[in-house]
C-alpha cells in the first residue's frame, strides 16, 4: 500500500524506474538470444554471405587462381547452366529425393507409425528399436555396411543369399546404382518418419477413432478419413524438412558409390564437392551452392504455401 | 543504471573472452595436417613437420628421422623433425594438403608426387628450392630428365626430386606361357591387341588393366602413355597454352574405344570407386588379368613381398614391355616422381631445405627407394644398399635416358579431370572415340578458361 501511495504520490520520480523495468524487460530476448545470434552470425551468415561473394569469382585453391581472385560476375553461374553436368546431377538429385524421401521414408515411416500405434501389436519394442536403429548408426559406417551388403561378385552379403537360391552374382551398385542409394536413404530416414508420424497419430484423441469404429469404419477408411486429415501439419513439415535433408545428402551416397559408375549417383552435393574440393574451383563450387540453396529455398516456400502452416 | 549497464557490459565482455578463448581452443586442435605448420624455436632448438601420406612411406622415415637428427645434432644443429601421418587416399591427401596451404598451416615439409608440384607453386605455396639446390653438390648429380620435370614455368625449382619411376606394360609371363601367347615385345598396338584377344578368348575374362576413368584418376599413368607415343604432346612450351585437340588424343580416345568394346578392360571395376583394389590387388596377382599399365613402384609398393598384394617369386613370374607404338619403335615412359616440398611458410627453410637433402641422399635415399620400389632420379646409387639389391629397379633407372616424358605443368590437375571425363564417356558407351576427344577438349576449356587452352 505505501509504495503503491508513493508512486502515486511522486510519478516523475517513478519514471526512471519503470523506464530501466521495461528496458530490462526488452533487453532479456536480446541478451537470451545474443550468444546463439552471435554464433548464428558467425558460423552459418558470414560463411553463407562470402560463398556468394565467393561465387562471383574465380577463386580456386591451386595454380594461380589462388593467388589472383578476381571478380567474374555471372562467370560461374553461366557455366554451371551450360555444363549438362550440373542440370544432370540436380534432375538426380530431385529424383533421389522424391522416391527416397517423399515415395519411400513417408509411406513406410506412416506405416511404421500406425503400427506402432496399434495396441494390439505385440513386440512394439524390438519393432521400434529395429526401425530406429539405421538412424543412430554413423553415416560412415552405414555407407560401409551397405557396399560390404551390395558388393559385386561372391563377396556381397546379398549375392551370398541369393546364391543359394542358385541365382547368379548381380553387381547392384552397377547395374541398379541410383535404386540401390534410394533404398539405402529409404532403410536410413525410415525412423525420422515414422517418429515424426507417431508422436502425430498418438496425440489424435482415441474418442474420434472409436467413435468412427462404432460407426462401422474400415481400418483403412480411419486411415484415411481421420488419422491422415489430422495429422496433415506434421505430414508437411516432415515433407519440408526431409526434402532439405535429402537434397544435401552427401556422404551416404559418396562413400558408396563416389558419384558413380559413370555419373549415374552424382548427386548435385557430390557434384559440388568435386568441383570445390577435388578441382578446388572454389568459385564454381560456390555458385553450385547458392544454386543449391535457392532451390531449397524455393521448395520450401512452396511447402509452407500449400500447408499454410506455421513452421 | 549504469552501474547496471557497466555489469552488462563486463558480462558480454567476459563472455566474449570465454568464446574467444574457446574458438582458439577449438582451432588450435584441428588435424595433424593442420597443425603441421608449427615450428616451436626456443634457444636455437627447431621444430620441423614432416608430412607423408603413405604408411610404407612413413615406416621408412620413422626410421630415418633419429639418423637425420643425430647427424644435425653431431653438426651442432638441434633439430626436431615431428613426423605427421595422414594415411589417407591420393585424391584425398591432395585435398588435405591444398587446405592446409591455403590456410597457411602446412607442414614445413611434404610428400607428393610431383604432377601436384607446378600448380601448388603457381599458388604460391611453395619455397623456391632453386638458391639452396645451387649451394648444395648433390644436385648435380640429378638426371637431367629428372630436373626438367621438376622445373617450373618460371624455371624455378619447387621439389626436390627423391624417387622416379618408369612406366611401362608389366605381364604375367608365367600366365601367358601358359596360355600359349607369345611374350616377345609387341611392336605395335594392334599387335597387343590380337594378343590380347588371345588371352581372351582362353580366359573369358577381360585381360587388360589400364588406369582410365574418374575413379582411378590417374591418367599419366593410363592414356597419357599412348599418346607420347604418337609424338603429340599436351602441352605447348611456345605459347604457354594447353593442346586440347589433337591427332595423338583422338588416337588414344579411339584405342580406349577398342579395347573397352571388344572387353579387353574391365570395364565395371574401371567405373567403380578404388578400381585398383579388384584389378591390380586381386585380378593381377591371381594372373586373371595378366597385363597391366605399371610403374616401377609395381615391383615393391604394389606386389613386392612387403606390398599390398604379394605375388611370391615376383621378379620370375612378372616381366615388362615398353609401350608399343604405331611407328614400331616401343618405348617407355619417365612420370611420376616423388617429391619433398617446402612450404613457403616455413619458419624454418634452411634446416628443412637440409631434411629433404639429407632424406635424398645415400644410404637414406636407398632405403625409401627399395622400400617403395622407386628408380634413383641421381647417379651413383648403384652400390648403395639395399637399393643396389634391386637390379629391376636399377634397370628403370638406366631406362630415363631413352624413356619419353610429359612434364608436368601448370593447371595439370585440371587437365588431367578434363581427360578423365572424356575416358568416362568411353567407359560408360556414352561416347566414341571422337565424341570423348570432343568432350575433353570442352570440358578443359571450360575448367582452365578458353584463354589458356589452343583451339
Amino acid at each position: 500500500m505505501s509504495n503503491a501511495t508513493g508512486r502515486r504520490a511522486s510519478p516523475v520520480l517513478a519514471r526512471p524506474g519503470r523506464m530501466w523495468r521495461r528496458a530490462r524487460a526488452a533487453s532479456v530476448p536480446v541478451v537470451m538470444a545474443g550468444p546463439a545470434l552471435v554464433l548464428i552470425g558467425l558460423f552459418v551468415v558470414a560463411p553463407a554471405v562470402y560463398g556468394i561473394w565467393l561465387s562471383f569469382t574465380n577463386k580456386t585453391l591451386e595454380g594461380i587462381g589462388a593467388l589472383h581472385t578476381q571478380f567474374v560476375g555471372l562467370e560461374n553461374y553461366r557455366t554451371l547452366f551450360t555444363d549438362g553436368g550440373f542440370l544432370q546431377s540436380l534432375g538426380l538429385s530431385a529424383e533421389f529425393v522424391f522416391f527416397s524421401a517423399i515415395v519411400g521414408q513417408f509411406v513406410l515411416g506412416m506405416i511404421a507409425a500406425i503400427l506402432l500405434s496399434r495396441t494390439t501389436i505385440r513386440f512394439k519394442g524390438a519393432f521400434g528399436a529395429a526401425i530406429l536403429l539405421p538412424m543412430v548408426v554413423p553415416e560412415t559406417v552405414a555407407a560401409l555396411a551397405w557396399g560390404s551388403m551390395l558388393a559385386q561378385g561372391q563377396f556381397g552379403t546379398l549375392n551370398r543369399g541369393l546364391h543359394l537360391l542358385g541365382i547368379g552374382p548381380v553387381d547392384w551398385l552397377q547395374s541398379a546404382p541410383m535404386l540401390s542409394i534410394i533404398i539405402i536413404n529409404i532403410w536410413r530416414g525410415i525412423a525420422f518418419a515414422m517418429i515424426m508420424f507417431q508422436a502425430a497419430i498418438e496425440s489424435i484423441p482415441k474418442e474420434i477413432e472409436e467413435a468412427a469404429r462404432v460407426d462401422g469404419a474400415s481400418a483403412w477408411q480411419i486411415v484415411r478419413r481421420i488419422t491422415l486429415p489430422l495429422i496433415r501439419g506434421p505430414i508437411q513439415l516432415y515433407m519440408l524438412v526431409s526434402t532439405i535433408t535429402t537434397f544435401a545428402i552427401f556422404g551416404l551416397v559418396y562413400f558408396l558409390t563416389q558419384g558413380g559408375p559413370g555419373g549415374a549417383t552424382n548427386l548435385v552435393a557430390i557434384y559440388i564437392y568435386n568441383y570445390a574440393f577435388q578441382f578446388f574451383e572454389i568459385g564454381l563450387g560456390s555458385a553450385g551452392s547458392v544454386v543449391l540453396l535457392l532451390a531449397v529455398v524455393v521448395l520450401g516456400t512452396v511447402y509452407v504455401r500449400l500447408s499454410r502452416a506455421e513452421v | 543504471m549504469d552501474r547496471q549497464r557497466r555489469k552488462r557490459g563486463k558480462i558480454l565482455t567476459v563472455g566474449a573472452v570465454v568464446l574467444s578463448a574457446l574458438l582458439a581452443a577449438c582451432s588450435s586442435s584441428g588435424s595433424p595436417g593442420s597443425s603441421g605448420g608449427v615450428s616451436n624455436s626456443t634457444s636455437g632448438h627447431i621444430t620441423l613437420t614432416l608430412l607423408e601420406s603413405q604408411q610404407i612411406r612413413a615406416q621408412i622415415l620413422q626410421q630415418l628421422i633419429p639418423q637425420f637428427e643425430a647427424a644435425m645434432a653431431a653438426k651442432g644443429q638441434h633439430i626436431t623433425v615431428k613426423l605427421v601421418k595422414d594415411i589417407v587416399p591420393g585424391n584425398n591427401y591432395q585435398t588435405l594438403l591444398t587446405e592446409d596451404y591455403n590456410a597457411g598451416t602446412a607442414p614445413d615439409v611434404a610428400d607428393y608426387g610431383i604432377t601436384w608440384l607446378p600448380d601448388f607453386a603457381a599458388a604460391g605455396y611453395l619455397l623456391n628450392l632453386t638458391p639452396y639446390l645451387n649451394k648444395w653438390p648433390g644436385w648435380k648429380t640429378f638426371y637431367p630428365s629428372v630436373v626438367s620435370q621438376s622445373e617450373s614455368s618460371d624455371g624455378a625449382i619447387y621439389g626436390l626430386v627423391h624417387e622416379a619411376s618408369t612406366q611401362q606394360i608389366f605381364y604375367r609371363a608365367d600366365v601367358l606361357q601358359k596360355l600359349g601367347v607369345s611374350t616377345q615385345q609387341p611392336q605395335t598396338w594392334s599387335s597387343l591387341i590380337s594378343r590380347l584377344k588371345q588371352i581372351k578368348a582362353k580366359t573369358g575374362q577381360p585381360p587388360l588393366i589400364i588406369p582410365a576413368g574418374t575413379d582411378w584418376a590417374a591418367p599419366e599413368q593410363g592414356l597419357y602413355n599412348v599418346i607420347l607415343g604418337t609424338g603429340s604432346q599436351l602441352y605447348d612450351q611456345k605459347t604457354g597454352k594447353w593442346i586440347v585437340r589433337s591427332p595423338g588424343i583422338t588416337y588414344a580416345y579411339d584405342l580406349l574405344a577398342t579395347l573397352k568394346n571388344d572387353g579387353l578392360i574391365p570395364t565395371t571395376d574401371l567405373l567403380n570407386p578404388n578400381p585398383w583394389q579388384p584389378t591390380k590387388y586381386v585380378a593381377f596377382p591371381k594372373g586373371t588379368m595378366p597385363v597391366s599399365f605399371e610403374g616401377t613402384w609395381g615391383w615393391q609398393y604394389d606386389w613386392g613381398p612387403k606390398g599390398t598384394a604379394p605375388i611370391p617369386d615376383l621378379t620370375s613370374k612378372v616381366k615388362t614391355w615398353d609401350f608399343p607404338a604405331e611407328s614400331g619403335s616401343p618405348y617407355a615412359d619417365a612420370i611420376d616422381g616423388y617429391v619433398w616440398a617446402v612450404s613457403k611458410t616455413t619458419k624454418h627453410p634452411a634446416a628443412a631445405v637440409e631434411l629433404a637433402e639429407w632424406l635424398t641422399t645415400g644410404k637414406a635415399l636407398a632405403e625409401q627407394l627399395a622400400a617403395v620400389g622407386a628408380a634413383s632420379p641421381r647417379s651413383g646409387m648403384d652400390n648403395v644398399a639395399p637399393y643396389s639389391n634391386y637390379p629391376e629397379l636399377i634397370q628403370a633407372e638406366h631406362e630415363f635416358s631413352t624413356a619419353k616424358a610429359m612434364d608436368p605443368e601448370t593447371n595439370q590437375d585440371k587437365i588431367d579431370q578434363a581427360f578423365e571425363m572424356g575416358e568416362n564417356g568411353i567407359l560408360t558407351g556414352k561416347d566414341t572415340g571422337a565424341q570423348a576427344a570432343a568432350l575433353f577438349a570442352q570440358q578443359a576449356a571450360v575448367l582452365l578458361g578458353s584463354s589458356n587452352v589452343e583451339s
